[in-house]
C-alpha cells in the first residue's frame, strides 16, 4: 500500500507550491488596491473638513437667535402662570360640586338598596303568605268537600231509612190483618169441630141402641131355633117309636104332616131372620168403624186448631215487637234528620266561611301584590333616577377629570417652560462652549488627517517589502513524507461501525415485545367485544343466521381494524423511525439524503401477524360463544363468581393486609390473562428501559475507561526516523521535558493469527520493557505483567474474537519481515482498537533486527493545552506527526452523545408500550366495573378512595410487572450486547444499579400518569348506573 | 316529634340537549324520625329522581331538602359524598353487591369507611345470615343477597335507610320477608326507613304514604294503624 501511495508526496508538493504562488499573486493585487483606496480617502477627508467649517459659521448665527427667543419666553411664562391659577380655582369649585352630587348618589343607592331589600322581603313574605293561604284554603276546601260527601252519604242513608220504615209499617199492617183472618178462621173451625162432636155422640148412641136390638133378635132367634130343634126331635122320636121314618110318618099321619110342615116353615123363617141379623151385624160393625174414623178426625182437628192458635199467638207477639222496633226506628230517623240538618247548617256555614276566607285572602293577597308591584315600580323609577344621576355624575367626573388633566397638562407645560427657561441661560452657555469646542475639534481634525495619511503611506511600503520576502521563501519549500492508515484505524469509521451495529441490535429487540403485547391487547379487546355483543349474537342466532354469517361480521370488523392499523403502522415504521435515526446520526456523520426502502417480506409478515392476532382472537372467542344455545346467549352472562385466592390460606399474610388491599389482591388474581398481559407489557416496558439504559452504561464507560485508566499518556509523537533512548532524551531536553515524562516505543501493525482466524492489530513494543505510567496493562483481576521472552499480551476483545486464552500460542506476522510463534501471557482490558504487546527482545530474536522506536508517548505539562503543545512540537523538524488522545476521546464522546438519542427512542417506545397496556387494562377494568364503581360511590367513597379502589390493582400489577421486567431487562440487555460486536471497539456488558432503579421508577411513573389520566373517567361515572337493571 | 326529612318545593329539570325535562316539580313533604315511609307511584312518576336527590346522588334545580337541621340541597359535591357516607344507607333493587367479596366483606366495605359503624358480623346475624358470612354473592339466593345489601346499609349506622324497590327482583314470599325485616328495623331500632315502590299494596305497612304522580307529590297520608307485613297481599 505504501508503494501504491508513494507518489502522493510529489503531488502534495506541487499542490502546496501552487497554493503559495496563488497567495502571493493575491497579495500583489491587495497592495495595488491599498494605494487606490489611499488616494480616494484623502480627497474625502478634505471635503469633510470644508463642510465642518461651514457648519461652525451657521452655529454662530443660530446662537444669537437663541438669546432673543429666551427673552420672549420669560414674558410668555408669566402670563401662563396667571391663567393656571384661575383654572385651579375653577376645578376646585367643580370638585366640591361633584363631591356633593356623589354623596347624593350614594345616599340614593343606599335608599334603593334598602328599598330592594324591603321589596324582596315583601315578595318573600307575599309568596310565603300566598303559599300558606293556598295551603290553608286547599285544606279547608278538602275538608268541606269531605263534609259534603259525608253529608250526602248521610242524607242518602236517612232516605233509605225512611223508605225502610214505611215498608216495615206496611208489613206490620199486613201481619195484623193476617192474624185477624186467622182468628176468624180458627173460631169457625172450632164451631165445626163442636158440631162434629155432637154428631159423633148421636151416632154412638144409635149404634149402641142398634147393638142392643141386634142382641135381642139374636136371643129370640136362638129361642126359635131351640123350639124348632125340640119340635123336630119330638117328631123324630115319634117316628122312631113307630119304626118308621118321618116321611113315612108324615105320610101315615096328617097330624104329623102338619107338624112337619109347621116345622119347615118355622125353619124358613128362622133362616131368614138369621140372614137379616147377620146383615144388621155387618152394618153395625161398619157404623162403629165410621164412628172411630170420625173420632180420629175430630182429635186431629182439635190438634190442628191448637197449633194454629199457638201460631197466632207467636205472630201477635212478633207483631208487637215489630211495632216497638218501628217506633224506635221512627225515633232514630227523627234524630238522624236533626243531625243532618245540623250538618247541613254547619256545612253551609263552612262554605260561607271558606268563600269569605278565600275572598279575603285573595283580596289581601291582591292588595299585597298591588302594593309590591307599586313598590317595584317605584323602585324601578328610583333605580332609573339613580342610574341617571350616576350617569350625570360620571359625566361630571369625566369632565372634572378632563379639566384636571388639562390643568395638569398646563402645569406640566408651565413646569417644562420654567425648566426650559431655567435651562436656557445654561444651554446658551453650553452652545457657546460647543461652538468653541467645534472650532478646536476642527483644527485638531485637520492635523490628525495629515498624520494618518503619512502612516498609511509607510504601511503600504512595508507590505510591498513583505511580499518580496515571501516570494524568496517559497523557493525553499521542502518535499513531504507519506503515512498510510487503513480505515479500521480511523476513529470515525470505527465509531460509525459501532453506531450502526447498536442500532441494528436494538431494532431486533423491539418487535419481540411489541408483537407479544399487541397480540395480548388484540385478544383482550376482541374477547371483550364479543362478550359485549353476546346478546346480539344470541339474537342473530335466534333469528336463524348461520354461525359462519355471524362470525364473518365480527371477523370483518377485527380484520379491517387490523389492516388499517397495520397500514398506518407500517408506513410510519418504514418512514418515521429511519428518519429519526438518520437525523440523529446525520448530525455526526453527514449522510447522503435518506432513501426509503419498502421491504415486501417485512410488510407481508407484519400484516399477516396483525391479521392473525386480531382475527384469530375474534375467531376463538366467537366460536366459544356460538357453541352455546341462542336462549343462553340472550340471557346475561352469569358474572364470574368471586373466589378465594391462595394467599387467603396463608393467614399470617392475609390477616396483615388491610381490607381494601385484600379486595385488590383478589381482583388481581381474578383474570389470569390480564395478569399475564400486564406483567408482559409492563415488564416489557421496564425491560426495554433497562436495555436502553444498559446499552448506554455499557458503552458510555468506554471513553472514561480507555482514556482515564488505560491510555494514560496525553499524546504520541511520531518521529521522522527511528530514535535511540539517547536521541529521544536529547529531544525531550530540547523541549523542556524530563526523561520520566515520556516513553519511547515502537508502534506498528501486526497480524495476529489463531486457529480461528487472523486479525490485523496495533503492535506496541516498549524500548524500556515497561509501559508503566503511560499505558496500564490490567484486567478485572489486576495488573498484567509486561510480556517476557516469546510472550505476547493481547487486548481482551481481540483474544475473544480470535478464541484464544492465556497459555495459547498465536502467530504474529509483521509485514514482510516474518512471523513468530508466541505464547499469550496475559489479556488486558482495552476498549478502543486492539493491541498486541511484545518485548523488544522477542522481536529482535525472531526478526533479526531492532524494532523501529519512532514513537514517544508524552505526558502533557501540568495545566498545558495538549493541542497547543502538540502544535509546538510539530515545529521541530524531526517530528513527523503528533496524535493527541484528547481528539480520539472527543470523537468517542460525540458518538456516545448520539447514543443518548437512541436511548431516548427506546424510552419513548417503552412509554408507548406501557401506555397501550395500561390504558387498555384500565379501560377494561373501569368499563366492566361501572356498576360496582357507581355503587361504592353511592356508599360514599370519596373521589380519591374510588380511584384508589380501582387503581390499586393496576398499581400492584405494575410493581409486579416492573420487578419481572428487571429480570427480563437483564437478559434482553445481554442479548443486545451480544449483537453489538465490532472489531475496533470492545464493550463490557453492564447495567448500573441506578439504571435498574431508573427503569423501575419510570415504569411506575408511566403508571401514575395513566392513572391520573383515567381519573376524569371515574369522575364521570354516573351514580344512577347503580340503579339500572342488569342487562 | 320533629320533621326529620323535609322537601320544600323541590324541582328537578334535566336537560337533554335542547329539550328540558321536568322530572320533579313542587315536591313538598316531610317524614318524621323513626317512621316507615312508603313513596308510591307509577313508573316515570319521579320516584327515582326524588330518591336520588334525597340520597345525595343528584342535585336539584330549585327548592330545598333538609335532613334534620342540615340543608342537604346546599351541599358541595364533597359534602354530598360525606352525607352519603355517614347519613344514608342505600338498598338497591338489584342488590349491587361486589361479586368478588364475600357477604361479610361486602358489609365491611361499607362499614370501614364510616365513623360509627356497627359490627358487620352482628349486623349480618341480625338479618339472619349468621351462617353465610363467608359466601360469595353468586352462592346466595336473591333474598339472601338483598339481606346482605340491607346489612350493608345498616352497618353504616345511617340516619336514614333508603330502599329502591327492595322487593322488585324478588318473589312474593322472599319479598315479604325482606319487608318484614325493614319494618322490624324501623319498629325496633327506630330507624327512619323510606321505601320507594310502584306496588301500592305496600302502603298498608307504612306509617306514612306519599303518593307521587307526574313528577309531583299527589298526597301525603298518615296511616294510624299500619298492618303487619303478614297481612298484606299483592
Amino acid at each position: 500500500m505504501e508503494k501504491l501511495l508513494g507518489g502522493r508526496a510529489e503531488v502534495r508538493y506541487d499542490t502546496i507550491y501552487a497554493e503559495a504562488m496563488e497567495k502571493i499573486t493575491d497579495a500583489e493585487v491587495e497592495i495595488t488596491d491599498g494605494w487606490e483606496e489611499y488616494h480616494t480617502q484623502r480627497a474625502d477627508a478634505e471635503t469633510e473638513l470644508d463642510d465642518a467649517y461651514r457648519e461652525l459659521t451657521d452655529g454662530e448665527s443660530e446662537y444669537e437667535q437663541g438669546q432673543r427667543d429666551y427673552e420672549q419666553g420669560k414674558k410668555d411664562y408669566a402670563q401662563g402662570q396667571k391663567d393656571y391659577a384661575d383654572g385651579q380655582q375653577k376645578v376646585a369649585d367643580a370638585r366640591k360640586e361633584l363631591e356633593d352630587a356623589r354623596q347624593k348618589v350614594s345616599d340614593g343607592e343606599q335608599e334603593l338598596a334598602d328599598a330592594r331589600k324591603e321589596l324582596d322581603d315583601g315578595w318573600t313574605e307575599y309568596y310565603q303568605a300566598k303559599t300558606d293561604a293556598e295551603q290553608e284554603l286547599a285544606d279547608a276546601l278538602r275538608k268541606l268537600q269531605n263534609g259534603e260527601t259525608e253529608y250526602s252519604d248521610g242524607l242518602a242513608e236517612y232516605n233509605d231509612g225512611v223508605d225502610e220504615l214505611e215498608d216495615a209499617e206496611d208489613e206490620i199492617a199486613q201481619g195484623e190483618k193476617e192474624i185477624r183472618d186467622g182468628e176468624r178462621e180458627l173460631e169457625a173451625a172450632e164451631d165445626e169441630l163442636a158440631d162434629a162432636w155432637k154428631k159423633l155422640e148421636a151416632g154412638k148412641r144409635e149404634l149402641e141402641e142398634n147393638g142392643a136390638a141386634l142382641e135381642n133378635g139374636l136371643e129370640q132367634l136362638a129361642q126359635g131355633e131351640a123350639a124348632y130343634e125340640a119340635g123336630l126331635q119330638a117328631l123324630t122320636d115319634q117316628a122312631e117309636q113307630l119304626g118308621m121314618t118321618v116321611e113315612q110318618l108324615a105320610a101315615a099321619s096328617s097330624a104329623a104332616a102338619e107338624t112337619l110342615q109347621q116345622l119347615n116353615s118355622a125353619k124358613k123363617l128362622l133362616d131368614e131372620t138369621r140372614a137379616e141379623l147377620n146383615a144388621g151385624k155387618l152394618q153395625l160393625d161398619k157404623g162403629w168403624d165410621d164412628y172411630y174414623d170420625g173420632l180420629a178426625e175430630y182429635e186431629d182437628g182439635e190438634a190442628r186448631i191448637a197449633a194454629a192458635r199457638r201460631e197466632l199467638r207467636d205472630g201477635r207477639s212478633e207483631l208487637e215487637r215489630g211495632k216497638k222496633e218501628l217506633a224506635d226506628g221512627r225515633k232514630e230517623l227523627a234524630d238522624a234528620k236533626k243531625q243532618l240538618e245540623d250538618a247541613r247548617r254547619e256545612l253551609d256555614d263552612g262554605w260561607k266561611e271558606y268563600n269569605d276566607g278565600k275572598a279575603e285572602a285573595d283580596r289581601e293577597l291582591a292588595d299585597a301584590y298591588q302594593k309590591l308591584q307599586d313598590g317595584e315600580r317605584e323602585y324601578a323609577d328610583g333605580l332609573e333616577e339613580l342610574e341617571y344621576g350616576k350617569a350625570e355624575l360620571a359625566d361630571g367626573e369625566q369632565k372634572l377629570a378632563d379639566a384636571q388633566k388639562e390643568l395638569e397638562d398646563a402645569q406640566r407645560k408651565l413646569t417644562d417652560a420654567k425648566n426650559d427657561l431655567d435651562k436656557a441661560p445654561g444651554e446658551l452657555a453650553d452652545a457657546r462652549q460647543e461652538l468653541d469646542d467645534g472650532w478646536k475639534e476642527y483644527n485638531d481634525g485637520r492635523a490628525d488627517a495629515d498624520r494618518e495619511f503619512a502612516d498609511a503611506e509607510t504601511e503600504l511600503h512595508d507590505a510591498e517589502e513583505e511580499l518580496a520576502d515571501a516570494k524568496e521563501k517559497l523557493k525553499d519549500l521542502k518535499r513531504a513524507t507519506t503515512y498510510v492508515l487503513t480505515r479500521d484505524e480511523n476513529t470515525g469509521y470505527a465509531c460509525f461501525e459501532s453506531d450502526t451495529t447498536i442500532v441494528a441490535a436494538v431494532s431486533v429487540v423491539f418487535p419481540v415485545f411489541f408483537f407479544l403485547v399487541a397480540a395480548l391487547v388484540c385478544m383482550t379487546t376482541m374477547k371483550r367485544m364479543v362478550d359485549e355483543e353476546r346478546t346480539q349474537i344470541g339474537v342473530l342466532k335466534a333469528m336463524g343466521y348461520g354461525r359462519a354469517q355471524i362470525m364473518s361480521k365480527y371477523l370483518f370488523y377485527s380484520g379491517s381494524a387490523a389492516l388499517l392499523g397495520s397500514a398506518i403502522g407500517y408506513s410510519l415504521g418504514v418512514t418515521g423511525l429511519p428518519w429519526i435515526i438518520w437525523e440523529i446520526y446525520g448530525l455526526l456523520y453527514g449522510f447522503a439524503p435518506l432513501e426509503y426502502v419498502v421491504l415486501p417480506t417485512l410488510a407481508s409478515s407484519s400484516f399477516a401477524a396483525a391479521l392473525l392476532c386480531s382475527m384469530g382472537a375474534t375467531w376463538l372467542s366467537c366460536r366459544m360463544e356460538l357453541k352455546r344455545q341462542a336462549s343462553e346467549l340472550i340471557r346475561p352472562k352469569t358474572p364470574r363468581a368471586g373466589k378465594r385466592v391462595f394467599l387467603e390460606y396463608i393467614s399470617p399474610v392475609w390477616r396483615r393486609l388491610s381490607f381494601l388491599h385484600k379486595v385488590s389482591v383478589r381482583n388481581v388474581l381474578r383474570y389470569r390473562s390480564r395478569l399475564v398481559m400486564m406483567v408482559l407489557g409492563i415488564g416489557g416496558c421496564t425491560a426495554l428501559l433497562c436495555t436502553g439504559f444498559g446499552i448506554r452504561d455499557s458503552i458510555a464507560h468506554v471513553a472514561d475507561d480507555q482514556f482515564d485508566r488505560i491510555t494514560l499518556y496525553d499524546y504520541a509523537v511520531t518521529f521522522q526516523d527511528g530514535q535511540t533512548r539517547e536521541s529521544a532524551a536529547a529531544f525531550l531536553d530540547r523541549h523542556g521535558w524530563t526523561e520520566e515524562e515520556a516513553l519511547l516505543v515502537h508502534s506498528g501493525s501486526v497480524d495476529v493469527q489463531s486457529p480461528e482466524g487472523s486479525k490485523p492489530v496495533y503492535l506496541v513494543i516498549s524500548a524500556s520493557d515497561t509501559l508503566e505510567g503511560f499505558l496500564s496493562l490490567h484486567n478485572s483481576e489486576g495488573p498484567v505483567a509486561y510480556p517476557g521472552r516469546d510472550e505476547v499480551v493481547l487486548s481482551g476483545g481481540l483474544a475473544e474474537s480470535l478464541g484464544v486464552n492465556v497459555g495459547d500460542t498465536v502467530t504474529l506476522t509483521i509485514g514482510k519481515l516474518g512471523a513468530m510463534e508466541t505464547v499469550v501471557s496475559g489479556l488486558c482490558d482495552n476498549y478502543v482498537f486492539n493491541y498486541a504487546y511484545l518485548s523488544a527482545q522477542t522481536y529482535r530474536e525472531h526478526l533479526y533486527e531492532d524494532p523501529d522506536f519512532s514513537t514517544l508517548y508524552v505526558m502533557a505539562h501540568e495545566g498545558a493545552d495538549p493541542y497547543e503543545e502538540g502544535a509546538a512540537l510539530l515545529e521541530d523538524d524531526d517530528v513527523g506527526a503528533v496524535a493527541v488522545n484528547e481528539a480520539t476521546r472527543d470523537r468517542v464522546d460525540s458518538m456516545l452523545s448520539r447514543l443518548d438519542y437512541i436511548v431516548l427512542v427506546v424510552v419513548l417506545c417503552a412509554a408507548a408500550l406501557a401506555f397501550i397496556v395500561l390504558y387498555n387494562l384500565t379501560n377494561i377494568n373501569v368499563t366492566e366495573r361501572v356498576r360496582e364503581i357507581a355503587t361504592i360511590k353511592v356508599l360514599g367513597f370519596y373521589q380519591n378512595e374510588v380511584a384508589a379502589y380501582v387503581f390499586r390493582e393496576i398499581n400492584i400489577l405494575s410493581i409486579l410487572g416492573s420487578l419481572a421486567g428487571l429480570g427480563m431487562g437483564k437478559a434482553l440487555h445481554a442479548f443486545v450486547m451480544a449483537q453489538i460486536r465490532i472489531d475496533s471497539m470492545t464493550f463490557s456488558s453492564r447495567i448500573a444499579p441506578l439504571s435498574y432503579l431508573a427503569a423501575f421508577v419510570m415504569t411506575l411513573l408511566f403508571t401514575a400518569v395513566i392513572s391520573l389520566g383515567m381519573r376524569p373517567r371515574l369522575r364521570r361515572i354516573d351514580m344512577a348506573e347503580s340503579l339500572k337493571s342488569i342487562e | 316529634m320533629s320533621k326529620f326529612v323535609r322537601f320544600e318545593g323541590v324541582k328537578k329539570v334535566y336537560r337533554m340537549g335542547e329539550v328540558e325535562i321536568e322530572a320533579l316539580r313542587d315536591a313538598t313533604f316531610a317524614v318524621e324520625k323513626g317512621e316507615l315511609c312508603v313513596i308510591v307511584g307509577p313508573s316515570g312518576a319521579g320516584k327515582t329522581t326524588l330518591l336520588n336527590i334525597l340520597g345525595g346522588m343528584d342535585t336539584l334545580t330549585e327548592g330545598r331538602v333538609f335532613l334534620g337541621d342540615e340543608e342537604v340541597s346546599a351541599y358541595t359535591p364533597r359534602q354530598l359524598t360525606a352525607y352519603r357516607r355517614h347519613d344514608i344507607g342505600f338498598v338497591f333493587q338489584f342488590y349491587n353487591l361486589v361479586p368478588n367479596l364475600t357477604a361479610l366483606e361486602n358489609v365491611e366495605l361499607a362499614a370501614q369507611i364510616c365513623k360509627h359503624p356497627l359490627n358487620p358480623e352482628e349486623v349480618l346475624r341480625s338479618v339472619g345470615l349468621g351462617e353465610r358470612l363467608g359466601n360469595f354473592p353468586a352462592q346466595l339466593s336473591g333474598g339472601e343477597q338483598q339481606r346482605v345489601a340491607i346489612a350493608r346499609a345498616l352497618a353504616k349506622n345511617p340516619q336514614l335507610l333508603l330502599c329502591d324497590e327492595p322487593t322488585g327482583a324478588l318473589d312474593y314470599h322472599t319479598g315479604k320477608s325482606i319487608l318484614k325485616l325493614l319494618q322490624l328495623m324501623s319498629r325496633k331500632n327506630g330507624m327512619t326507613v323510606v321505601i320507594i315502590t310502584h306496588n301500592s299494596a305496600l302502603t298498608a305497612m307504612a306509617d306514612r304514604v306519599i303518593q307521587v304522580k307526574n313528577g309531583t307529590v299527589l298526597s301525603v297520608d298518615i296511616n294510624d294503624r299500619p298492618a303487619p307485613v303478614e297481612e298484606i297481599e299483592w
